[in-house]
């Protein structure tokens, strides 16, 4: 820890965090005056050496009654949420890694107190804070100009912000008045304030680590009071500039009632009423009366011990449960659940049996019957009835079950099929000479055409020729039966024309 | 063409058809992915009812924590179950009977990355395939007021992945690592780094509170790691609220504090004596806190089953 200026967060170890007591700026904000002085020896005629001198006035300045929303990196307990942040303490986090030390407290003595911060956090509960309630201790933030704030006017302490300081009308800026006798009581001493103030480098490396996922060097103020449980709560970013003497324990001359304060920022979150921690709770497990760890298993008792079956049977986890068998007899069999207590073999996997071992196609099939003690055992059997139930209780899935295995199915039935058709197919091609592609449809074709082509058909004759040749065989002469061809005259029109002549 | 083909040898060829897909001589059926899944699920026990889980309610009492391994051969005879729906004729019995295997290894390969599925995140890698199945399930009121608790299984200092983890009511949660652990730590859901303080339970007199005290990389001990004595008891700085008459509740006694912290701080243990706002931050830090459960300590041995081989009926 150093006061060294680091601004590389490259110095840090990828995940390291490095925590600084602070980081000083070279310079703080004030008004400073720079003087140079010259002396010119050995000036010839002259009976003393002329010395020369130069004043520069110059003013560092810095944020001081506002501060911008992009100096803030975070802020703890998260702002208007609820959680369990009964034990935390508040913190800022700026990204301006020397904001809280770039100012002194004490304006008129910037090279004391290096360490301790310009600003701080308060903490107010629900009633302290509410308009509604009775017991509220503070005023509404005003706006005001910092002439108003060093001369609030009577019963209000104003900063002390040295008698250089007179403030403009122009100038804004927002303040709160708080109960004097109340602020005392919750703000911090001011040799308590330098410790809730820090720097830290962080270098998460492209990993979250805490939550803090980004690079860099930040400054940090955390509150000295813990949130109020089961409640709202409010915290206050304010400026301690001017107020070194009127922090908790500093007696204050002069009758004020108020103390008026620059107020920064505020947020608030709640915190919920469960204040218990996670280790005492976690640790509370073991403690008598409760549970404890452990496997699996139902304890043994003394009579248990004497039982080696029952011993052995609670010890791998059995429970003996009621059963009611289908004969309407009432018995008592071992059940096991799917946790068990010791590495149980798996027997579709086993070597001797090849990883053949199953499956149960009836719940029957599971279920297990020890002959010695006339017990039997539903372990498997409860198992794959739950198994069935669930998956009958699953329309899409019993379904898609049914589907799948139907089309698989249907699948090799076809592919068999397809097998004794090729087969078919080969055997009627086979015969012919013709060589193709090796199909029902084309070994049909080609069987058809190549067996019937060489065989005399008849060929077919009209009406008209059957009626000039078979059935008026006398009736006409052959140039007629010529005339009536090529003119493609109908025979019994012909016929007729013919009596009549 | 039904006539062509012959029915006795049709029925023949079926069955050495899958024969052979069982054998991997051709290809046996792929499971799809919904199918896959939900078997997956079931082998993970989601919808399984919590009675068939604890069957006596005095296996799991209130505030408790029971480790367990899972019984294969119980989320078998579940797959079973499972895959007999639908069973109606020899043909669909046939296929259960040989391609049960191949269903249980595409089940067991599923479990393995339902997890990254259902979060939509990269499949973790590592765990073994068929492996054994641990976990616990925890039953506490810490579940309820620690949502988003973090578990951490370990073997031999590496992470094993974690199938499935859920609430089965408010206040009972159900863990299911693939491997055996060797260490299982329980994590306080990840509250960054914070500045907080421990209540004094019970409570003691002349304090309200204590921390934790850390080493500030002085003197031996490791900047940020709790300071034990010999007996392993953590070092604890004690500190207190204002008091006083008027004085608002919960107001820390900075002061007081840090005199107490630099007090308790083996000597050495901080550059000139002094504790500095930067080592004040570090001993009010307040980490996510961890209760780890090993084996052979706190973690039950375990011996293994003698009673699984018996016979069917």
């Amino acid at each position: 820890m150093s006061n060294s200026i680091i601004t590389d967060p490259g110095t840090v170890a990828a995940g390291d965090i490095q925590f600084f007591d602070s980081i000083q700026p070279p310079l703080k904000t004030d008004n400073y005056t720079l003087s140079a002085k010259q002396t010119i020896q050995n000036v010839v005629d002259s009976g003393d050496n002329p010395e020369y001198d130069a004043l520069k006035k110059l003013t560092i300045d810095g944020p001081r009654f506002v501060l911008q929303p992009s100096n803030i990196h975070s802020l703890f307990p998260p702002p208007n949420q609820v959680g369990n942040f009964a034990n935390f303490l508040p913190n800022i986090v700026f990204n301006d890694f020397s904001l809280p030390w770039s100012r002194a407290i004490d304006p008129g003595k910037t090279t004391q107190n290096e360490d301790t911060p310009w600003m701080g956090l308060l903490t107010l509960y629900e009633a302290e804070y509410l308009e509604t309630s009775s017991s509220r201790k503070i005023s509404t933030p005003q706006t005001v100009s910092t002439s108003q704030l060093v001369n609030p006017g009577a019963g209000v302490l104003p900063p002390d912000l040295g008698t250089e300081f007179k403030g403009s009308d122009d100038e804004k800026v927002t303040v709160i008045d708080i109960d004097l006798e109340y602020f005392q009581a919750i703000a911090p001493k001011l040799e308590e304030l330098k410790y809730l103030s820090h720097a830290r480098a962080v270098n998460t490396d492209g990993k979250v680590i805490l939550n803090m996922d980004a690079d860099g060097c930040f400054s940090l103020c955390i509150g000295n009071r813990v949130p109020g449980v089961g409640q709202r709560n409010m915290i206050l970013l304010v400026s301690f500039e001017g107020h070194q003497d009127h922090l908790n324990s500093a007696s204050i001359t002069g009758s004020f009632s108020k103390i008026r304060l620059v107020h920064l920022g505020s947020w608030e979150f709640t915190t919920s009423k469960f204040d218990r921690e996670f280790l005492t709770m976690m640790e509370a497990i073991c403690q008598p009366g409760n549970g404890g760890t452990s496997l699996i298993q139902l304890s043994t008792d003394q009579a248990t011990e004497k039982n080696a079956t029952a011993k052995e049977a609670l010890d791998i986890g059995y429970v003996a449960l009621q059963n009611k068998m289908r004969v309407g007899e009432n018995a008592t069999s071992w059940y096991r659940g799917p946790l068990v207590p010791s590495p149980t073999k798996r027997g579709s996997s086993q070597p001797q049996d090849g990883g053949n071992y199953g499956p149960y196609i009836y719940s029957d099939h599971a279920m297990h019957y020890d002959p010695g003690t006339g017990i039997f055992n539903h372990a498997y059997s409860a198992a794959w009835q739950i198994g069935r139930l669930l998956a009958l209780s699953d329309a899409t899935f019993a379904q898609g079950m049914f589907n799948w295995r139907a089309e698989y199915l249907k699948s090799i039935i076809n592919q068999a099929k397809q097998k004794k058709t090729q087969a078919a197919a080969a055997s009627i091609q086979g015969e012919m000479s013709g060589a193709g592609p090796l199909n029902l449809h084309a070994a049909t074709r080609s069987f058809f055409s190549d067996a019937f082509k060489k065989v005399d058909w008849d060929t077919l004759k009209t009406r008209k020729q059957k009626m000039l040749t078979d059935q008026f065989p006398a009736v006409f002469t052959e140039v007629e039966k010529k005339a009536i061809e090529e003119n493609d005259e109908d025979p019994l029109l012909k016929l007729h024309q013919k009596i009549k002549q | 063409m039904t006539s062509l083909t012959n029915r006795e040898n049709l029925h023949s060829d079926v069955v050495i058809k899958l024969a052979q897909a069982q054998a991997g001589e051709s290809p046996p059926p792929v499971l799809p992915d919904h199918l896959k899944d939900w078997l997956a699920q079931l082998t993970l026990l989601y919808g399984v009812p919590v009675e068939y889980l604890v069957p006596d309610i005095r296996l799991l009492p209130i505030e408790s924590i029971r480790f367990f391994y899972l019984d294969r051969n119980w989320l078998d005879r579940l797959v079973d179950g499972a895959m007999s729906v639908g069973v109606l004729s020899s043909a669909d019995a046939v296929f259960n009977l040989s391609f049960f295997k191949q269903i249980y290894d595409q089940v067991d390969s599923a479990q393995m990355t339902l997890r990254s599925t259902l979060r939509e995140a990269a499949p973790s890698g590592s765990g073994e395939v068929g492996g054994p199945i641990t976990g616990f399930i925890f039953r506490s009121q810490v579940v309820a007021d620690f949502p988003g608790i973090e578990i951490n299984p370990t073997q031999e200092g590496k992470a094993l992945p974690i199938l499935r983890m859920d609430t089965l009511s408010s206040n009972t949660l159900l863990c299911i690592f693939s491997g055996v652990p060797d260490k299982v730590e329980f994590i306080q859901p990840g509250e960054g780094l914070h500045f907080g303080l421990f209540p004094n339970d019970p409570p003691q007199d002349g304090s309200d509170f204590h921390l934790f005290l850390r080493g500030l990389g002085e003197g031996g001990y490791p900047a940020g790691v709790q300071i034990e004595d010999g007996h392993g008891t953590k070092l604890r700085g004690y500190g207190s609220f204002r008091s006083g008459n008027g004085q608002p509740a919960g107001v820390v006694d900075i002061g007081g504090l840090v005199n107490n912290i630099s007090g308790t701080l083996p000597s050495g243990a901080s550059k000139d004596g002094k504790l500095t706002s930067g080592g004040f931050a570090i001993q009010m830090t307040k980490t996510a806190q961890k209760q780890p459960y090993e084996s052979g300590s706190n973690f039950p041995p375990c011996t293994p089953s003698t009673n699984t081989d018996q016979e069917k009926l």
